[in-house]
């Protein structure tokens, strides 16, 4: 039986992906002075598990950078080192590094291999340089082997060197001397001299330090994945542990879900036939976990296993409690038989303080890897949730939306029955369209989720942009629970990431300009997402120094916007989202080029959006943007045109009112134009933009519907407001072409189709029109 | 040689090899369309008109929640009278992708057609209701004209798409 790994490698990317964002926030949120030790071991815990999975899924370049990462951050959770601050900084480029292999993995452009190697190497400075003096070392050491006998172990270092290291002859005595530096060393084999030291080497040395530190010195000078250390409590077990490359040699209960194969003093005695058919095996990656309970069946299970498997990946982790041992060897058995069979042993969490033990043994079939690799994460803490995929979930709505205008169609014929139609009847139709309003209700909120999935890569925006700008900035976000359609998320956090920057880099001053002005050197950027009717209103705000009025007209003017002194402060504020506008006093690499804000406006607008501003010299500025709750449903006010029903945007109709006669007016006897509590508005008369044939006779007789479309107003005529809807909206384009002044179409309660109208276009045509005439 | 030879057959197979046809009338003709291009046929009901659209695309209509433009080929080819009774049928086609209603006069029957059978139409001018016949076929007193659906319907003389196939 054959499994193509590359069907995990999706899932494999999204947890790493989310291991990642975790690392991320958590990073973020660490107090460098007194670092929380949960929140560093939730840290540790998820660069672990990404070297866990990379490795099996054999991205090693992944899995040696999360190595290193993890070899520090190891020694900061073991209070070995303490926190700085360019430790973070070094954890979150490691991140980002990461980040930009997994997308090269994906498909996308390779990482930049230098960005990786210096990365490592920063890495590996700072572990160098943290490590402590082996006095401390040692004891630290004993601490973490307790319950083993004999602190001095010895290691089978078994490598093959790098065409760099065997072109200097100096490079590898320099490693034996350092080796020697930690204990007795032993040369088992070694290339003929002649060689210049290239080929196999092996080599035996015993000490009382952990492997991880001399690890990274064997690792330096020897080929990728073409080193390996193995561990014994005892030389007579000197074969006992064989482990491939990612070795951890601290013992101590690991709380992850991958295990890392360290010695496993009860396991010992069967232990060697497992190394040696692991050495057999240059393929096969073990991760073990210590096994506490001596289990004499466990041993020989996996030793069989390996024995047989080709590029079998296996894992095992602690097992707690006997029963559950007892219940390996079965599945072990198999895995050996197939070959190349996957066992994936879920971990048993109870070394995890925080996460929830499970009571069911965690004894998956072979048969199920990827289950049990699922379960990996959710033993971390994770609610229960599942993946799907979002078309599955639009599906869904779609139906749900077909079921819903069924039961409207319904509901009016038994309306028109009237008293014909029976009350069971009746009866049986409410509890329908309450049982489809709970469904439909339910069901978009599938799609609904938490606005923190923006807001949470902010923190990071923040930090990094405040730190480059030499500003002190903090970040305060309120409402992160707000719920909102998953499409929007996606496509709101690069505006919003716009405003943030924007915010940084011209709404906070300096620390010096701030103390000058009498206020708290550090500023505050404030983002809020609240509901707001049927919008989601998500406001961005700073206590910086405002917009000047005076710069922005100043600014307009000598870009050749049409400006005057007496517009409205907020019609000043607006010319900033213009294209080409940017009152930046020089470029820098983070805003000031005069895109951004333009198209800021012009992504919310195609969200069915706007963007405010409210702004006060001095005291900040304050962004609003609101957006309709999702993409797909729109809140919309029918009118009458002639025999058509069309549906308007509430969100842009302002108001309507019967017009009188002496109300509209024409110019030049082309445009016609109506007051409206003094204002003049345009008229759109639409039957005859769309050469309908109206039922009203005069502007009288029918509603004057005032819009207001990016700022500009209008009066709508038609024949009748009808009433109010939530209707879905439908694409037209699927199946026909787009129409202008029509934005889509929606399927009505009686099962008829009615045009969702284009206020924008439609003002645009209106002028056109009247152009043309 | 056994190659060619085995490659000749096949081909001569595949020119036995019939294919159905649906058969519509326009008026006083009859066309004949791929039965694989057709989705469905239904009765007609009246569509939402859209605005300063070509009189023979009558509107669009809700097929179980998706938006279908109808058009009516009598006032296209200006076939018969555009009449709507009871017995107006609307024919569902699915061509690239697309589902479009059309509206004839009637739906004859469904039969099988040997490529054999298809004989060539006369070369007229390039004019429009020319361009995607495939071909003619005599049944008894019958003249059928076998219509390239798809291609009809996607082309820009339908503007029924926005990026028509033909530009």
């Amino acid at each position: 039986m054959s499994i193509d790994m590359s069907q995990f490698h999706q899932v494999f990317f999204e947890e790493s992906e989310e291991h990642l964002a975790a690392m991320e926030s958590l990073l973020l949120e660490l107090d460098i002075a007194q670092p929380d030790a949960e929140q560093l071991n939730a840290i540790f815990r998820a660069a672990h598990s990404i070297k866990g999975s990379s490795g099996t899924f054999g991205f090693t370049d992944l899995a040696e950078v999360t190595h290193i990462l993890e070899t520090l951050l190891d020694r900061l959770r073991k209070h070995e080192t303490a926190l700085r601050a360019d430790m973070v900084d070094a954890f979150l480029e490691a991140g980002d590094v990461l980040k930009s292999m997994l997308a090269g993995h994906r498909g996308g452009p390779a990482a930049d291999p230098q960005a990786v190697a210096a990365v490592c190497a920063r890495l590996r400075q700072m572990t160098g340089v943290a490590a402590p003096e082996p006095s401390a070392a040692a004891p630290a050491a004993e601490a973490e082997e307790a319950g083993e006998t004999a602190a001095v172990r010895a290691y089978d270092i078994e490598f093959v060197p790098t065409l760099h290291a065997t072109d200097d002859p100096a490079i590898l005595p320099r490693l034996l001397d350092e080796l020697r530096t930690y204990g007795e060393l032993e040369v088992v084999a070694r290339p003929p001299e002649g060689s210049a030291c290239a080929g196999f080497w092996h080599l035996r040395l015993r000490t009382e330090r952990p492997q991880a530190e001399f690890g990274e010195a064997v690792d330096f000078v020897s080929e990728s994945d073409a080193w390996r250390i193995r561990a014994s409590v005892d030389t007579s077990f000197e074969d006992a542990g064989g482990a491939f490359g990612l070795f951890d040699a601290a013992p101590e209960g690991e709380d992850d879900s991958f295990g890392f194969f360290t010695d496993a003093p009860g396991s010992a005695p069967a232990a060697p036939a497992d190394a040696r058919a692991g050495a057999a095996e240059d393929e096969g990656y073990g991760f073990f976990d210590p096994v506490q309970v001596p289990d004499p069946v466990l041993p020989v299970a996996a030793s069989g296993a390996f024995a047989v498997e080709g590029e079998g990946f296996g894992f095992f982790a602690a097992l707690p409690e006997p029963a559950a041992a007892a219940a390996l060897p079965v599945s072990a058995g198999e895995k050996g038989e197939e070959g190349e069979g996957f066992g994936f042993f879920a971990p048993l969490p109870a070394a995890a303080p925080e996460a929830a033990p499970e009571p069911v043994a965690p004894v998956v079939p072979a048969d199920a890897p990827k289950r049990s690799a699922r379960a990996a994460p959710a033993a971390a803490g994770e609610s229960a949730s599942i993946r799907v995929g979002v078309e599955k979930v639009d599906q869904l709505i779609n139906l749900v939306g077909e079921l819903v205008i069924t039961q409207a169609m319904l509901l009016q014929c038994a309306e028109r029955m009237q008293d014909a139609a029976p009350e069971r009847l009746r009866q049986g139709l409410t509890q329908l369209e309450r049982n489809t309003r709970d469904l439909q209700e339910s069901v978009m909120s599938i799609r609904m989720l938490p606005i923190s999935f923006v807001f949470s890569r902010f923190p990071r925006v923040v930090h990094d942009l405040s730190a480059r700008l030499g500003k002190q900035v903090e970040l305060k976000l309120h409402g992160e629970t707000t719920e909102l359609d998953k499409g929007l998320i996606e496509r709101i956090a690069d505006p919003l990431t716009h405003l943030i920057r924007n915010s940084l880099d011209h709404g906070i001053e300096s620390p010096e300009a701030r103390a000058a002005a009498g206020k708290n050197p550090v500023g505050t950027i404030t983002l809020r997402a609240a509901h707001q009717g049927g919008n989601i209103v998500i406001e961005v705000g700073d206590d910086g120094a405002g917009l000047n009025r005076q710069r922005i007209l100043a600014k307009a003017r000598e870009r050749g916007f049409q400006v005057n002194d007496q517009m409205s402060d907020q019609e000043v504020w607006a010319l900033i989202f213009e294209a080409g506008f940017s009152t930046a006093e020089q470029v820098t690499d983070v805003s000031g080029r005069g895109v951004g804000m333009d198209v800021v406006r012009k992504n919310i607008q195609s969200m069915g959006g706007r963007v405010e501003i409210e702004s006060l010299t001095g005291a900040g500025t304050r962004m609003t943007v609101r957006l309709p709750l999702t993409l797909a449903i729109l809140d919309g006010m029918s009118v009458a045109v002639g025999s058509q029903t069309y549906i308007l945007p509430l969100s842009s109709v302002i108001e309507s009112l019967q017009p009188l006669a002496e109300d509209v007016k024409t110019l030049a006897n082309q445009t016609r134009v109506i007051r409206v509590r003094g204002d003049y508005l345009p008229v759109i008369v639409l039957h005859e933009i769309f050469n309908i044939a109206p039922l009203a006779a005069g502007f009288t007789q029918g509603i004057m519907v005032i819009l207001d479309a990016d700022g500009t107003k209008a009066a709508l005529f038609v024949d009748a407001l009808v009433g109010q809807h939530q209707v879905v909206i439908k694409s037209l384009e699927n199946n026909y072409r787009r129409v202008a002044g029509v934005s889509g179409a929606t399927i009505m309660g009686d099962g008829h189709v009615a045009l969702i109208l284009d206020v924008p276009a439609l003002i645009g045509m209106a002028k056109t029109a009247q152009l043309a005439a | 040689m056994a190659n060619a030879n085995q490659t000749a057959g096949a081909a001569q197979e595949e020119e036995q090899v019939a294919s159905e046809y649906l058969t519509f009338t326009l008026g006083d003709e009859e066309y004949a369309i791929d039965i694989l291009k057709v989705q469905e046929i239904r009765g007609y009901e009246p569509p939402t008109m859209i605005a300063n659209a070509p009189p023979f695309i009558k509107g669009v209509i809700n097929l179980r929640g998706t938006i279908v433009p109808v058009v009516d080929m009598r006032i296209k080819f200006a076939l018969g009278k555009a009449e709507y009774t009871p017995f107006t049928v609307v024919i569902i086609l699915n061509v690239g992708k697309r589902v479009i209603g059309m509206v004839v006069d009637s739906v004859s029957d469904v039969i099988l057609l040997f490529p054999a059978q298809i004989r060539p139409a006369p070369d007229f001018s390039a004019s429009f209701d020319t361009k995607y016949i495939l071909g003619l076929v005599a049944l008894e007193q019958r003249m059928l004209i076998v219509t390239d659906i798809a291609q009809l319907m996607t082309s820009r003389d339908m503007e029924l798409v926005d990026e028509a196939a033909d530009a």
